[in-house]
Protein backbone atom coordinates (compact mmCIF):
# COMPACT_ATOMS: atom_id res chain seq x y z
CA UNK A 1 0.00 0.00 0.00
CA UNK A 2 1.39 3.36 0.98
CA UNK A 3 4.53 1.80 2.29
CA UNK A 4 5.61 -0.20 -0.76
CA UNK A 5 7.31 2.71 -2.46
CA UNK A 6 8.96 3.74 0.77
CA UNK A 7 10.60 0.34 1.03
CA UNK A 8 11.62 0.64 -2.61
CA UNK A 9 13.17 3.99 -1.82
CA UNK A 10 15.27 2.61 0.94
CA UNK A 11 16.35 -0.24 -1.30
CA UNK A 12 17.26 2.03 -4.17
CA UNK A 13 20.60 3.58 -3.36
CA UNK A 14 20.76 5.78 -6.42
CA UNK A 15 17.68 7.63 -5.51
CA UNK A 16 18.02 11.38 -5.92
CA UNK A 17 14.40 12.23 -5.53
CA UNK A 18 14.11 12.14 -1.82
CA UNK A 19 16.68 13.51 0.56
CA UNK A 20 16.90 12.61 4.20
CA UNK A 21 15.37 15.84 5.32
CA UNK A 22 12.34 15.26 3.15
CA UNK A 23 12.01 11.71 4.38
CA UNK A 24 11.55 12.92 7.91
CA UNK A 25 8.73 15.21 6.81
CA UNK A 26 6.83 13.11 4.34
CA UNK A 27 7.15 9.62 5.69
CA UNK A 28 5.62 10.16 9.13
CA UNK A 29 2.52 11.56 7.44
CA UNK A 30 0.70 8.29 6.66
CA UNK A 31 0.89 7.21 10.31
CA UNK A 32 -0.34 10.51 11.57
CA UNK A 33 -3.10 10.47 8.97
CA UNK A 34 -4.39 7.13 10.12
CA UNK A 35 -4.28 8.19 13.76
CA UNK A 36 -6.21 11.38 13.38
CA UNK A 37 -8.13 10.60 10.22
CA UNK A 38 -11.49 11.59 11.63
CA UNK A 39 -10.42 14.91 13.00
CA UNK A 40 -9.74 17.44 10.26
CA UNK A 41 -8.91 20.28 12.59
CA UNK A 42 -6.15 18.33 14.29
CA UNK A 43 -4.69 17.31 10.95
CA UNK A 44 -4.73 20.94 9.83
CA UNK A 45 -2.85 22.00 12.94
CA UNK A 46 -0.32 19.21 12.50
CA UNK A 47 0.17 20.24 8.88
CA UNK A 48 0.66 23.88 9.84
CA UNK A 49 3.26 22.87 12.43
CA UNK A 50 5.08 20.76 9.88
CA UNK A 51 5.32 23.58 7.40
CA UNK A 52 6.08 26.37 9.80
CA UNK A 53 9.76 26.39 8.95
CA UNK A 54 9.52 25.34 5.32
CA UNK A 55 10.03 27.98 2.64
CA UNK A 56 7.76 27.83 -0.39
CA UNK A 57 10.74 26.86 -2.58
CA UNK A 58 11.38 23.78 -0.51
CA UNK A 59 7.81 22.71 -1.01
CA UNK A 60 8.82 21.81 -4.54
CA UNK A 61 11.08 19.10 -3.17
CA UNK A 62 8.38 17.88 -0.83
CA UNK A 63 5.95 17.62 -3.71
CA UNK A 64 8.40 15.61 -5.78
CA UNK A 65 8.94 13.28 -2.85
CA UNK A 66 5.23 12.81 -2.29
CA UNK A 67 4.72 12.23 -6.00
CA UNK A 68 7.49 9.65 -6.14
CA UNK A 69 6.05 7.88 -3.14
CA UNK A 70 2.63 8.06 -4.80
CA UNK A 71 1.19 9.47 -1.61
CA UNK A 72 -2.03 11.18 -2.69
CA UNK A 73 -3.03 12.92 0.53
CA UNK A 74 0.39 14.46 0.98
CA UNK A 75 0.43 15.53 -2.66
CA UNK A 76 -2.97 17.19 -2.28
CA UNK A 77 -1.82 18.87 0.92
CA UNK A 78 1.42 20.16 -0.58
CA UNK A 79 -0.24 21.40 -3.77
CA UNK A 80 -2.82 23.18 -1.66
CA UNK A 81 -0.04 24.72 0.40
CA UNK A 82 1.83 25.93 -2.67
CA UNK A 83 -1.41 27.32 -4.09
CA UNK A 84 -2.02 29.20 -0.84
CA UNK A 85 1.56 30.42 -0.75
CA UNK A 86 1.56 31.80 -4.31
CA UNK A 87 -2.03 32.94 -4.69
CA UNK A 88 -1.32 36.53 -3.73
CA UNK A 89 2.10 36.79 -5.35
CA UNK A 90 3.14 38.72 -8.41
CA UNK A 91 3.59 37.31 -11.88
CA UNK A 92 7.39 37.67 -11.58
CA UNK A 93 7.46 35.75 -8.34
CA UNK A 94 5.50 32.91 -9.87
CA UNK A 95 7.78 32.82 -12.90
CA UNK A 96 10.84 32.49 -10.67
CA UNK A 97 9.13 29.90 -8.54
CA UNK A 98 8.35 27.61 -11.45
CA UNK A 99 11.48 28.49 -13.40
CA UNK A 100 9.52 30.03 -16.27
CA UNK A 101 10.19 32.89 -18.63
CA UNK A 102 7.79 35.17 -20.39
CA UNK A 103 7.44 34.21 -24.05
CA UNK A 104 5.05 36.98 -24.99
CA UNK A 105 5.84 39.48 -27.76
CA UNK A 106 6.85 42.90 -26.47
CA UNK A 107 3.72 44.88 -25.73
CA UNK A 108 1.54 41.77 -25.84
CA UNK A 109 2.02 41.07 -22.16
CA UNK A 110 1.12 44.62 -21.26
CA UNK A 111 -2.12 44.35 -23.21
CA UNK A 112 -3.03 41.14 -21.44
CA UNK A 113 -2.28 42.59 -18.03
CA UNK A 114 -4.57 45.50 -18.81
CA UNK A 115 -7.46 43.14 -19.53
CA UNK A 116 -7.61 42.10 -15.90
CA UNK A 117 -5.89 45.06 -14.31
CA UNK A 118 -8.03 44.69 -11.19
CA UNK A 119 -6.58 41.24 -10.51
CA UNK A 120 -3.21 42.90 -9.87
CA UNK A 121 -4.57 44.90 -6.97
CA UNK A 122 -3.51 43.92 -3.49
CA UNK A 123 -0.68 41.68 -4.62
CA UNK A 124 2.16 41.00 -2.16
CA UNK A 125 5.40 42.88 -2.59
CA UNK A 126 8.15 40.66 -3.97
CA UNK B 1 -8.08 15.49 -13.28
CA UNK B 2 -7.64 16.00 -16.98
CA UNK B 3 -4.73 14.62 -18.95
CA UNK B 4 -1.90 17.13 -19.25
CA UNK B 5 -1.79 18.56 -22.73
CA UNK B 6 1.15 19.59 -24.87
CA UNK B 7 0.23 23.18 -24.10
CA UNK B 8 2.17 23.01 -20.89
CA UNK B 9 5.20 21.11 -22.11
CA UNK B 10 7.45 24.10 -21.68
CA UNK B 11 7.41 23.87 -17.92
CA UNK B 12 9.93 24.27 -15.18
CA UNK B 13 12.77 21.85 -14.67
CA UNK B 14 11.56 21.33 -11.20
CA UNK B 15 8.00 20.17 -11.28
CA UNK B 16 6.36 17.92 -13.83
CA UNK B 17 3.42 19.27 -15.83
CA UNK B 18 0.70 17.35 -14.02
CA UNK B 19 1.85 18.71 -10.70
CA UNK B 20 1.85 22.31 -11.89
CA UNK B 21 -1.72 21.79 -13.09
CA UNK B 22 -2.68 20.33 -9.72
CA UNK B 23 -1.42 23.53 -8.15
CA UNK B 24 -3.11 25.84 -10.65
CA UNK B 25 -6.48 24.18 -10.32
CA UNK B 26 -6.49 24.97 -6.60
CA UNK B 27 -6.03 28.69 -7.08
CA UNK B 28 -8.81 31.26 -6.71
CA UNK B 29 -10.12 33.00 -9.83
CA UNK B 30 -8.42 36.34 -9.18
CA UNK B 31 -4.99 34.69 -9.01
CA UNK B 32 -5.65 32.63 -12.12
CA UNK B 33 -6.60 35.71 -14.11
CA UNK B 34 -3.36 37.42 -13.11
CA UNK B 35 -1.24 34.34 -13.76
CA UNK B 36 -2.48 34.17 -17.32
CA UNK B 37 0.30 36.73 -17.87
CA UNK B 38 3.03 34.33 -16.74
CA UNK B 39 3.57 32.79 -20.15
CA UNK B 40 1.71 31.88 -23.34
CA UNK B 41 0.90 28.33 -22.39
CA UNK B 42 -0.55 29.35 -19.04
CA UNK B 43 -2.58 32.03 -20.85
CA UNK B 44 -4.12 29.47 -23.15
CA UNK B 45 -4.50 26.68 -20.65
CA UNK B 46 -6.32 28.66 -18.00
CA UNK B 47 -9.00 29.50 -20.57
CA UNK B 48 -9.68 25.94 -21.74
CA UNK B 49 -13.13 24.54 -20.88
CA UNK B 50 -11.43 21.53 -19.29
CA UNK B 51 -9.41 23.60 -16.86
CA UNK B 52 -12.35 25.88 -16.08
CA UNK B 53 -14.45 22.84 -15.29
CA UNK B 54 -11.80 21.25 -13.07
CA UNK B 55 -11.28 24.50 -11.20
CA UNK B 56 -15.03 24.70 -10.64
CA UNK B 57 -15.19 21.09 -9.47
CA UNK B 58 -12.34 21.71 -7.03
CA UNK B 59 -14.16 24.74 -5.61
CA UNK B 60 -17.33 22.72 -5.20
CA UNK B 61 -15.57 19.82 -3.53
CA UNK B 62 -13.81 22.13 -1.13
CA UNK B 63 -16.84 24.02 0.00
CA UNK B 64 -15.89 27.31 -1.57
CA UNK B 65 -19.52 28.12 -2.17
CA UNK B 66 -21.59 31.05 -1.01
CA UNK B 67 -25.02 32.54 -1.32
CA UNK B 68 -25.76 35.65 -3.26
CA UNK B 69 -28.81 37.71 -2.48
CA UNK B 70 -30.31 40.95 -3.72
CA UNK B 71 -33.47 42.95 -3.18
CA UNK B 72 -36.35 41.42 -5.07
CA UNK B 73 -38.04 43.82 -7.44
CA UNK B 74 -41.69 43.85 -6.42
CA UNK B 75 -44.82 45.45 -7.76
CA UNK B 76 -44.97 47.84 -4.85
CA UNK B 77 -41.33 48.85 -5.27
CA UNK B 78 -42.12 49.83 -8.84
CA UNK B 79 -45.47 51.50 -8.10
CA UNK B 80 -43.97 53.65 -5.38
CA UNK B 81 -40.90 54.34 -7.53
CA UNK B 82 -38.59 53.11 -4.84
CA UNK B 83 -35.17 52.68 -6.40
CA UNK B 84 -33.61 49.25 -6.63
CA UNK B 85 -30.19 49.32 -4.99
CA UNK B 86 -28.54 47.36 -7.84
CA UNK B 87 -26.37 45.75 -5.19
CA UNK B 88 -25.96 42.02 -4.73
CA UNK B 89 -24.56 40.71 -1.47
CA UNK B 90 -22.36 37.65 -1.29
CA UNK B 91 -22.95 35.83 1.97
CA UNK B 92 -21.63 32.83 3.85
CA UNK B 93 -23.10 29.43 3.10
CA UNK B 94 -23.59 28.67 6.75
CA UNK B 95 -24.26 31.83 8.67
CA UNK B 96 -25.58 34.18 5.95
CA UNK B 97 -23.12 36.77 7.16
CA UNK B 98 -22.38 39.31 4.44
CA UNK B 99 -18.93 38.88 2.90
CA UNK B 100 -18.86 41.32 0.02
CA UNK B 101 -21.06 43.45 -2.19
CA UNK B 102 -21.25 43.48 -5.95
CA UNK B 103 -22.82 46.21 -7.98
CA UNK B 104 -24.77 45.10 -11.04
CA UNK B 105 -22.60 46.45 -13.89
CA UNK B 106 -25.37 46.93 -16.45
CA UNK B 107 -28.60 48.89 -16.28
CA UNK B 108 -32.09 48.29 -17.48
CA UNK B 109 -34.39 50.75 -19.13
CA UNK B 110 -36.83 50.55 -16.26
CA UNK B 111 -34.11 50.55 -13.61
CA UNK B 112 -35.54 47.36 -12.16
CA UNK B 113 -33.65 44.11 -12.59
CA UNK B 114 -35.41 40.77 -12.57
CA UNK B 115 -33.26 37.93 -11.31
CA UNK B 116 -33.71 34.87 -13.50
CA UNK B 117 -31.29 32.43 -11.90
CA UNK B 118 -27.76 31.41 -11.04
CA UNK B 119 -25.73 28.49 -12.37
CA UNK B 120 -22.21 27.75 -11.18
CA UNK B 121 -21.81 31.37 -10.19
CA UNK B 122 -23.01 32.82 -13.49
CA UNK B 123 -26.00 35.09 -12.91
CA UNK B 124 -28.84 35.74 -15.33
CA UNK B 125 -30.90 38.92 -15.23
CA UNK B 126 -33.64 40.53 -17.27
CA UNK B 127 -35.65 43.74 -17.15
CA UNK B 128 -38.55 43.52 -14.71
CA UNK B 129 -40.75 46.06 -16.41
CA UNK B 130 -40.98 44.41 -19.72
CA UNK B 131 -43.40 41.49 -19.99
CA UNK B 132 -41.37 40.39 -22.93
CA UNK B 133 -38.14 40.10 -20.94
CA UNK B 134 -36.40 41.25 -24.05
CA UNK B 135 -33.08 42.27 -22.55
CA UNK B 136 -31.30 39.32 -20.99
CA UNK B 137 -27.84 39.48 -19.44
CA UNK B 138 -25.39 36.85 -18.27
CA UNK B 139 -22.96 38.09 -15.64
CA UNK B 140 -19.91 36.51 -14.07
CA UNK B 141 -18.95 38.71 -11.11
CA UNK B 142 -15.81 36.71 -10.27
CA UNK B 143 -14.13 37.67 -13.54
CA UNK B 144 -15.94 41.00 -13.90
CA UNK B 145 -17.48 40.28 -17.26
CA UNK B 146 -21.01 40.30 -18.59
CA UNK B 147 -22.76 39.72 -21.82
CA UNK B 148 -26.03 40.88 -23.28
CA UNK B 149 -27.84 38.16 -25.14
CA UNK B 150 -28.88 38.71 -28.76
CA UNK B 151 -32.53 39.40 -29.61
CA UNK B 152 -35.20 36.75 -29.66
CA UNK B 153 -35.77 34.58 -32.69
CA UNK B 154 -39.51 34.33 -32.04
CA UNK B 155 -41.76 36.56 -34.13
CA UNK B 156 -43.77 37.84 -31.19
CA UNK B 157 -43.22 37.88 -27.48
CA UNK B 158 -46.12 38.02 -25.07
CA UNK B 159 -46.05 36.92 -21.44
CA UNK B 160 -42.60 35.51 -21.02
CA UNK B 161 -41.03 33.16 -18.54
CA UNK B 162 -37.28 32.68 -18.50
CA UNK B 163 -35.12 29.86 -17.19
CA UNK B 164 -31.33 29.57 -16.90
CA UNK B 165 -29.48 26.25 -16.78
CA UNK B 166 -26.20 24.48 -17.43
CA UNK B 167 -25.82 21.71 -20.00
CA UNK B 168 -23.30 19.44 -18.30
CA UNK B 169 -22.90 17.16 -21.30
CA UNK B 170 -21.76 19.94 -23.61
CA UNK B 171 -20.33 22.26 -20.98
CA UNK B 172 -22.69 24.99 -22.14
CA UNK B 173 -24.89 27.59 -20.46
CA UNK B 174 -28.42 27.91 -21.77
CA UNK B 175 -31.34 30.28 -21.35
CA UNK B 176 -34.90 29.24 -22.14
CA UNK B 177 -37.61 31.72 -23.02
CA UNK B 178 -41.26 30.64 -23.08
CA UNK B 179 -43.79 33.01 -24.52
CA UNK B 180 -47.52 32.68 -23.90
CA UNK B 181 -49.84 34.39 -26.26
CA UNK B 182 -52.79 36.27 -24.81
CA UNK B 183 -55.05 35.40 -27.73
CA UNK B 184 -58.33 33.67 -26.96
CA UNK B 185 -58.56 30.70 -27.08
CA UNK B 186 -55.04 30.44 -25.66
CA UNK B 187 -52.71 28.50 -27.91
CA UNK B 188 -49.85 26.49 -26.43
CA UNK B 189 -46.74 28.50 -25.56
CA UNK B 190 -43.79 29.12 -27.88
CA UNK B 191 -40.29 28.37 -26.72
CA UNK B 192 -36.73 29.19 -27.70
CA UNK B 193 -33.33 28.29 -26.31
CA UNK B 194 -30.17 30.34 -26.23
CA UNK B 195 -26.85 28.56 -25.93
CA UNK B 196 -23.66 30.37 -24.97
CA UNK B 197 -21.51 28.22 -27.22
CA UNK B 198 -23.51 29.15 -30.33
CA UNK B 199 -24.33 32.64 -29.03
CA UNK B 200 -27.74 32.42 -30.65
CA UNK B 201 -31.38 31.59 -30.00
CA UNK B 202 -33.21 28.79 -31.70
CA UNK B 203 -36.86 27.86 -31.57
CA UNK B 204 -37.76 24.67 -29.75
CA UNK B 205 -40.99 22.79 -30.20
CA UNK B 206 -43.01 22.05 -27.10
CA UNK B 207 -43.20 18.41 -28.14
CA UNK B 208 -45.84 17.53 -25.57
CA UNK B 209 -49.53 17.33 -26.25
CA UNK B 210 -51.02 20.50 -24.96
CA UNK B 211 -54.45 19.94 -23.45
CA UNK B 212 -56.97 21.13 -25.99
CA UNK B 213 -59.55 22.35 -23.51
CA UNK B 214 -57.22 24.75 -21.73
CA UNK B 215 -58.97 28.07 -21.65
CA UNK B 216 -56.33 29.92 -19.72
CA UNK B 217 -52.88 29.19 -18.40
CA UNK B 218 -50.39 31.15 -16.38
CA UNK B 219 -46.89 30.37 -15.28
CA UNK B 220 -46.66 30.45 -11.51
CA UNK B 221 -43.72 32.76 -11.18
CA UNK B 222 -43.28 33.29 -7.47
CA UNK B 223 -39.69 32.18 -7.53
CA UNK B 224 -37.00 31.77 -10.12
CA UNK B 225 -37.59 28.42 -11.75
CA UNK B 226 -35.68 25.54 -10.19
CA UNK B 227 -32.87 23.95 -12.13
CA UNK B 228 -32.45 20.42 -10.81
CA UNK B 229 -30.57 17.46 -12.28
CA UNK B 230 -30.13 19.13 -15.64
CA UNK B 231 -33.79 20.14 -15.91
CA UNK B 232 -35.58 23.45 -15.62
CA UNK B 233 -39.09 23.36 -14.18
CA UNK B 234 -42.06 25.66 -14.44
CA UNK B 235 -45.40 25.28 -12.76
CA UNK B 236 -48.39 26.20 -14.85
CA UNK B 237 -51.80 26.98 -13.42
CA UNK B 238 -54.58 26.26 -15.87
CA UNK B 239 -58.27 26.61 -16.28
CA UNK B 240 -59.76 23.79 -18.29
CA UNK B 241 -63.20 23.69 -19.78
CA UNK B 242 -65.70 26.48 -19.73
CA UNK B 243 -68.87 27.49 -17.99
CA UNK B 244 -70.18 24.84 -15.62
CA UNK B 245 -67.29 22.47 -16.31
CA UNK B 246 -64.53 24.86 -15.37
CA UNK B 247 -61.67 23.16 -13.55
CA UNK B 248 -58.56 24.62 -12.00
CA UNK B 249 -55.60 22.40 -12.55
CA UNK B 250 -51.84 22.64 -12.52
CA UNK B 251 -49.04 20.91 -14.28
CA UNK B 252 -45.27 20.95 -14.20
CA UNK B 253 -43.43 21.60 -17.41
CA UNK B 254 -39.88 20.38 -17.33
CA UNK B 255 -37.11 21.10 -19.84
CA UNK B 256 -34.03 18.92 -20.18
CA UNK B 257 -31.24 21.34 -20.85
CA UNK B 258 -28.99 18.66 -22.37
CA UNK B 259 -31.46 17.15 -24.87
CA UNK B 260 -33.53 20.36 -25.17
CA UNK B 261 -36.79 18.46 -24.78
CA UNK B 262 -39.90 19.34 -22.80
CA UNK B 263 -41.80 16.91 -20.60
CA UNK B 264 -44.87 17.07 -18.42
CA UNK B 265 -44.53 16.02 -14.80
CA UNK B 266 -47.43 15.24 -12.49
CA UNK B 267 -48.09 17.04 -9.24
CA UNK B 268 -48.56 15.05 -6.05
CA UNK B 269 -51.92 13.34 -5.63
CA UNK B 270 -52.85 15.10 -2.44
CA UNK B 271 -55.06 17.81 -3.81
CA UNK B 272 -56.11 19.20 -0.45
CA UNK B 273 -56.97 22.83 -0.84
CA UNK B 274 -54.07 25.13 -0.46
CA UNK B 275 -53.54 28.84 -0.64
CA UNK B 276 -50.54 28.64 -2.88
CA UNK B 277 -47.86 26.28 -4.00
CA UNK B 278 -44.48 26.68 -5.64
CA UNK B 279 -41.71 24.64 -7.13
CA UNK B 280 -38.27 24.82 -5.69
CA UNK B 281 -35.31 22.56 -5.01
CA UNK B 282 -34.44 20.73 -1.83
CA UNK B 283 -30.95 19.22 -1.43
CA UNK B 284 -30.55 18.74 -5.16
CA UNK B 285 -34.01 17.31 -5.81
CA UNK B 286 -37.16 18.88 -7.20
CA UNK B 287 -39.44 19.98 -4.42
CA UNK B 288 -42.93 21.36 -4.08
CA UNK B 289 -43.97 23.48 -1.19
CA UNK B 290 -47.64 24.01 -0.42
CA UNK B 291 -49.12 26.48 1.99
CA UNK B 292 -52.45 25.79 3.60
CA UNK B 293 -54.42 27.27 6.44
CA UNK B 294 -53.11 26.40 9.85
CA UNK B 295 -54.89 25.85 13.09
CA UNK B 296 -53.79 29.08 14.76
CA UNK B 297 -54.61 32.47 13.32
CA UNK B 298 -51.68 33.95 11.38
CA UNK B 299 -50.22 30.48 11.08
CA UNK B 300 -49.84 28.55 7.84
CA UNK B 301 -49.25 24.87 7.40
CA UNK B 302 -46.32 24.32 5.12
CA UNK B 303 -46.08 20.92 3.38
CA UNK B 304 -42.83 19.91 1.77
CA UNK B 305 -42.88 17.37 -1.03
CA UNK B 306 -39.76 16.02 -2.66
CA UNK B 307 -39.57 14.22 -5.99
CA UNK B 308 -37.72 10.90 -5.97
CA UNK B 309 -39.22 8.25 -8.23
CA UNK B 310 -42.50 9.88 -7.32
CA UNK B 311 -43.63 12.63 -4.99
CA UNK B 312 -42.99 12.11 -1.31
CA UNK B 313 -44.35 14.31 1.46
CA UNK B 314 -41.40 14.65 3.79
CA UNK B 315 -42.57 17.22 6.30
CA UNK B 316 -45.45 19.38 7.40
CA UNK B 317 -44.73 22.30 9.68
CA UNK B 318 -46.58 25.35 10.95
CA UNK B 319 -45.12 28.77 10.22
CA UNK B 320 -46.41 31.93 11.82
CA UNK B 321 -46.70 35.31 10.18
CA UNK B 322 -45.31 34.04 6.91
CA UNK B 323 -45.18 36.61 4.13
CA UNK B 324 -42.83 35.04 1.65
CA UNK B 325 -41.13 31.74 0.91
CA UNK B 326 -37.69 32.18 -0.58
CA UNK B 327 -36.11 28.76 -0.82
CA UNK B 328 -34.08 26.02 0.81
CA UNK B 329 -30.41 26.30 1.64
CA UNK B 330 -27.98 23.57 0.60
CA UNK B 331 -28.37 22.11 4.05
CA UNK B 332 -32.14 21.90 3.82
CA UNK B 333 -33.00 24.93 5.92
CA UNK B 334 -36.08 26.83 4.94
CA UNK B 335 -35.57 30.53 4.22
CA UNK B 336 -38.72 32.56 4.65
CA UNK B 337 -39.80 36.06 5.37
CA UNK B 338 -42.17 36.99 8.10
CA UNK B 339 -44.35 39.91 8.84
CA UNK B 340 -42.54 42.49 10.83
CA UNK B 341 -43.13 45.95 12.07
CA UNK B 342 -44.43 48.87 10.06
CA UNK B 343 -41.80 51.56 9.70
CA UNK B 344 -42.34 55.16 8.77
CA UNK B 345 -39.81 56.46 6.22
CA UNK B 346 -40.31 59.88 4.72
CA UNK B 347 -43.88 59.93 5.98
CA UNK B 348 -44.61 56.74 4.12
CA UNK B 349 -45.49 53.57 5.87
CA UNK B 350 -43.24 50.77 4.75
CA UNK B 351 -43.46 47.24 5.95
CA UNK B 352 -40.10 45.82 6.89
CA UNK B 353 -39.57 42.10 6.54
CA UNK B 354 -37.87 39.74 8.88
CA UNK B 355 -35.83 37.02 7.19
CA UNK B 356 -35.73 33.75 9.05
CA UNK B 357 -33.97 30.42 8.56
CA UNK B 358 -36.08 27.52 9.83
CA UNK B 359 -34.91 23.98 10.38
CA UNK B 360 -37.81 21.81 9.17
CA UNK B 361 -36.80 18.99 11.54
CA UNK B 362 -36.28 20.84 14.79
CA UNK B 363 -38.37 23.93 13.94
CA UNK B 364 -35.49 25.99 15.32
CA UNK B 365 -35.54 29.50 13.89
CA UNK B 366 -32.71 31.91 13.28
CA UNK B 367 -33.14 35.46 12.14
CA UNK B 368 -30.75 36.83 9.54
CA UNK B 369 -29.99 40.48 8.98
CA UNK B 370 -32.00 41.22 5.89
CA UNK B 371 -35.16 43.25 6.09
CA UNK B 372 -36.30 43.54 2.50
CA UNK B 373 -37.83 40.98 0.16
CA UNK B 374 -35.06 39.13 -1.54
CA UNK B 375 -33.95 36.80 -4.27
CA UNK B 376 -31.34 34.25 -3.20
CA UNK B 377 -29.21 31.78 -5.08
CA UNK B 378 -26.15 29.62 -4.65
CA UNK B 379 -22.97 31.37 -5.75
CA UNK B 380 -19.36 30.41 -6.37
CA UNK B 381 -16.33 31.55 -8.29
CA UNK B 382 -16.05 30.46 -11.89
CA UNK B 383 -13.84 31.28 -14.88
CA UNK B 384 -16.61 30.67 -17.44
CA UNK B 385 -17.42 33.45 -19.95
CA UNK B 386 -13.69 34.19 -20.03
CA UNK B 387 -13.05 34.47 -23.75
CA UNK B 388 -16.49 34.66 -25.24
CA UNK B 389 -17.81 36.80 -28.05
CA UNK B 390 -19.46 40.14 -27.21
CA UNK B 391 -18.38 39.91 -23.61
CA UNK B 392 -17.94 43.20 -21.79
CA UNK B 393 -15.31 43.75 -19.11
CA UNK B 394 -15.69 46.32 -16.41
Amino acid sequence: MKFCTVKQYFDDENNNNVTNGIATTVIPLPNKHLKIKANNKEMEQYEQELLRNVMPQELTKLILAANYLNFKEALDFFCRTVANAIQNKSVDYVRKFFGLESDFEPGEEEKLCKEFAWSFEGVDED
Amino acid sequence: MSQPTILLRRMSNHLPEEIVLEILVRLPVKSLLRFRCVCKSWYRYIATPNFINNNLLYCNDHNRGFFIHMPKTTGSMVSFSRPHGQICTVASHHTFEAISELRIPFTFQSGYPHFVGSCNGILCFSDYRSFEFKDVYLWNPSIRKFKKLPDTCLTHLFNVSLGFGFDSQNNDYKVVRISQSTAKPMPPPDAEVYSLSSDSWKRVGLGISWRSNVVFHKFNSTLSFPFVSGNLHWMIEMIEGGGQERRFTSMILSFDVNSEKFKELPLPDDEGGCITKCLTSFKGKLALIKFGYGVQPHSLLCSIWVMGDSWNKIRVLPIENLTDFIGFTNYGLLLVQKRSRLVSTNSELERKHKSVLIDPETLHEKEIQVDYRLDVAAYMENLALLDGANVVSY
